[in-house]
């Protein structure tokens, strides 16, 4: 199949590729942004999750922390301690258990006697052993000011992880702890912030030990999670927020696949858009070329439709106005043949007819009407033959001789020429019919009434590089201002055909398209006795 | 043309690097944790002007990038305790400590421990020595309202004070404007002094005492809002025309002066006063500038703008 690569096309592909590209980076730029934005959303919002969750835990570790101080400055229980009141202690201290959830349990440890006094109902005064005691003590020795410590309650039956505070008791040799159980703690704060098989969550202290957790973290690649941890002030411990990055990456798969449809469709669309308005930005220049392409085949009666104010317009228009000036002209060519095609019948018709009837006159025996005929005829020839517009001054004197012959068959005895001719002149290039109109002036226009007969001479030499013919008659000359109009430069180029009334203008236009300045004519009379026309020219010997 | 795709590949060439880089760039931020722990330890939390105090604080807090641990003793008269939870504060990193102290004679202990461990200290409505303060000016805020009760009271009339804990600078200040100013400036006579502790029972007994032994008070100044909720109790009960002029923007005082209970109240706004404590901390851990006072403004609340004081309050 061939492709037809016309305008429109090219057209719509130039544009399909810069849409493609645009969109592309459109696409990639959108793609990017999302996902970095999704993550740091994500992040974020972990992060505000983790920051919500770790001031209340810190909270919870503060209002501990309060209750064991305001314990510790319980005068009551100092009184109590000292007066060796302990069950009552211990009544005292389930009182503040009560107002603090939290507590799992709080006892009361006297290092002298190792006693210890528990907010538990049984057995609520012991005396530790040895061993205990010593343990016990070094447990809550770790222990001051508002950072929790995490041990093993080694006081409770079953042993369990806690988080224990500490406060001497003003007034008494004893010491009151807190303990909050770690489960306890973890179910309460850390189990919140939305823990599930793909999320851990986990609590570290100070020195990066791991104190509470949801599950096993040891072998985790931390890469594969996105995590938010966030450091408590109070009690110094750090909640960690792991969430598996799988989680997120299926909803990252899925905006991949919506912006690679959103591609392909917008795509889609924007090509079916481009094609539309490739083809209509294209009809008018299919139009033209149709139009161009039926008037190649000579159709020349088709005008292209303009549309628009653009270039194209502009185009249509302009061609329009060529194929009508192209039909002007070939109209006028078309009537300018007709016409030459009659020019050149019309003289043949009149020279064949002419010699037929000389040949009647001779063959009559009217020898003179038979030359005069002949003379006439090659004068006819002569003017009317466009082709040769020179020839020498010898051919021309022959010309204007067979003039003045029927002249002087017309006239009769009105007039004489004399040729005063220079030898070396005769083979001079010279326009043709140039002495013609001042010899016909001559004829017609010097006899007066009072002189009727007049003498024409016609002379000619070379002066230098000019070639000067003149003609001169002795009749009544012209008048000095005709002389001064002839001398001005006249525009007046009207002709009337024939031999008469080719004025002097006429010449000097001839002479002056041949010549340029060198050719000139001067018109000399006194306007009495005698007018003299001189032709200048540049002399010019036909080899 | 050719130099106009050169320009737009260059162009587009430009964006894509400043993307990648700008990316780049944004993958390594972090959320990064507070700058500083401030610890705060307020002298009780039993009061709306302890709880806006907070929240002006938790707020500004927020702005400013910094954690804050606001701990409070029992009461304002627990001064051994509140030492005992600012030694621990101390020892617990903190940056700098912004302290209300419930007795100004006991304050050097832990002024001495801070500097030890060169941490700042900023005191909040109570003042200590040598120590930034902000809050009210409390010579002021007596003598705003010995203005008002000049004003509401005929010649000659006895007023009283009734005033909180004497081991607080506040109440002392805010009695010596008071009387300095009904002795110096007007023709009021000043019956007595009482004190007793910042607490509304108190406050009511003492009122009751005092209606007992010098009947003839026409007016009284109670140096907190708590304090003047008991004293008007008391002042019902004898069905007393007294003049009362309470300190503290909180709810309930602003609505008994809205129901004329109250006569007038000098604010003390605990939310700005807040605020204002963390922006001076602020200020003053990135080494700019501080003022050794730094005063929030006080204004007179009667029964005719006390609607837009309870406006103004966040909760």
């Amino acid at each position: 199949m061939k492709i037809v690569w016309n305008m429109s096309f090219k057209m719509f592909l130039a544009a399909l590729v810069i849409n493609v590209l645009g969109i592309i980076f459109a696409m990639l730029l959108f793609y990017h942004y999302a996902a970095e934005h999704f993550y740091s959303e994500y992040a974020a919002s972990l992060y505000e999750r983790v920051y919500i969750g770790a001031k209340n835990a810190d909270a919870g570790f503060q209002k501990i922390y309060r209750a064991t101080l305001d314990i510790s400055f319980d005068a009551q229980i100092s009184e109590l301690i000292n007066s060796g009141d302990l069950p009552k202690v211990a009544t005292r201290l389930r009182d503040y258990r009560e107002k603090n959830f939290l507590a799992d349990d709080i006892y009361i440890y006297l290092p002298a006697r190792k006693i210890l006094i528990r907010s538990e109902e049984y057995n609520s005064v012991q005396t530790l052993n040895e061993k205990t005691s010593a343990a016990w003590q070094k447990i809550i020795d770790a222990q001051s000011g508002m950072r929790p410590i995490f041990a093993e309650n080694i006081l409770s039956p079953a042993a369990k992880n806690i988080f224990l505070y500490k406060a001497k008791i003003q007034g008494a040799a004893a010491y009151v702890t807190t303990q909050i159980s770690e489960r306890g703690f973890y179910y309460n704060f850390i189990d919140d912030l939305g823990t599930s098989d793909a999320n851990i969550a986990l609590m570290f202290d100070g020195a990066g030990n791991i104190v509470s957790q949801s599950r096993a973290y040891s072998n985790l690649n931390e890469k594969n999670f996105i995590t938010a941890e966030v450091e408590m002030p109070l009690s110094h411990y750090t909640i960690k927020l792991l969430v598996n990055k799988k989680k997120i990456d299926g909803k990252i798969i899925f905006m991949q696949i919506l912006s690679v449809l959103g591609v392909i469709f917008i795509l889609l669309l924007s090509s079916l858009l481009l094609y539309m308005l490739s083809a209509k930005l294209n009809e008018p220049v299919e139009n033209l070329a149709q139009v161009m392409q039926d008037v190649g085949h000579g159709n020349f009666s088709l005008r292209a439709k303009v549309e628009g104010n653009d270039e194209i317009g502009y185009l249509a228009e302009r061609f329009n106005h060529m194929l009508d000036n192209l039909e002007n002209e070939k109209l006028l060519k078309r009537q300018a043949e007709l016409n030459a095609l009659q020019y050149q019948i019309r003289p043949h018709f009149i020279y064949n007819t002419l010699n037929s009837i000389r040949f009647a006159a001779m063959i009559q025996g009217a020898k003179n009407i038979g030359e005069l005929l002949a003379n006439f005829i090659e004068l006819l020839q002569v003017s009317t033959n466009r082709e040769g517009e020179f020839g020498t001054l010898a051919e021309e004197i022959s010309t204007l001789k067979k003039y003045i012959a029927l002249q002087e068959f017309r006239l009769m005895n009105s007039f004489a020429t004399e040729f005063n001719l220079a030898e070396e002149t005769l083979s001079c290039r010279v326009p043709r019919l140039i002495l013609q109109p001042f010899v016909e002036n001559s004829i017609l226009h010097a006899p007066s009434p009072e002189k009727t007969f007049c003498r024409i001479v016609i002379a000619s030499e070379l002066r230098g590089d000019e070639l000067i013919i003149s003609v001169t008659d002795d009749g009544k000359g012209i008048a000095p201002e005709v002389l001064e109009n002839l001398s001005a430069k006249s525009s007046d180029k009207k002709t009337h055909g024939g031999f008469s009334g080719i004025g002097v203008s006429n010449i000097r236009e001839r002479l002056r398209l041949y010549y340029g300045d060198a050719g000139k004519v001067i018109c000399e009379s006194d306007g009495e006795s005698f007018t003299k026309i001189s032709i200048i020219l540049p002399a010019e010997v036909v080899s | 043309m050719t130099k106009f795709i050169a320009l737009f590949y260059t162009l587009l060439i430009m964006l894509l690097i400043a993307v990648v880089s700008y990316s780049v760039q944004k993958s390594e931020e972090n959320f990064t944790p507070p700058k500083y722990t401030i610890g705060v330890v307020l002298k009780a939390m039993d009061s709306e002007h302890w709880l806006s105090v907070r929240s002006g604080m938790t707020e500004a807090a927020q702005l400013h990038n910094m954690q804050l641990i606001v701990i409070t003793a029992e009461n304002e008269t627990a001064f051994v305790e509140q030492n005992k939870i600012i030694d621990d504060l101390l020892a617990n990193d903190i940056d700098a400590l912004i302290v209300s102290p419930t007795n100004i004679n006991h304050t050097k202990e832990f002024v001495d421990a801070a500097q030890i461990k060169n941490i700042p200290v900023f005191s909040i409505d109570e003042e200590i020595d040598g120590i930034i303060y902000i809050g009210s000016n409390n010579y002021l805020v007596g003598e705003m309202a010995a203005a008002f009760i000049e004003k509401n009271l005929p010649e000659g009339s006895e007023v009283s004070v009734i005033s909180g804990s004497a081991n607080q600078n506040a109440h002392i200040q805010r009695t010596a404007g008071f009387v300095d100013y009904i002795e110096k400036n007007s023709l009021l006579e000043i019956g007595t002094t009482m004190t007793a502790e910042t607490q509304y029972r108190q406050a009511m007994n003492q009122a009751e005492k005092l209606f007992k032994e010098r009947p003839n008070t026409r007016g009284i100044f109670v140096t907190s809002a708590i304090m003047t909720l008991g004293v008007i109790e008391a002042t019902e009960k004898n069905v007393k025309q007294v003049t009362i002029v309470g300190v503290d923007t909180q709810n309930d005082a602003i609505m008994a002066v809205k129901n004329g209970s109250i006569d007038a109240l000098i604010s003390q706004d605990g939310h700005e006063s807040g605020k204002l404590a963390i922006e001076v901390v602020a200020a003053y851990l990135n080494n700019q500038p501080t003022e050794k006072y730094n005063f929030i403004a006080n204004e007179l609340i009667t029964a005719d703008n006390a609607e837009q004081f309870l406006l103004q309050e966040d909760f």
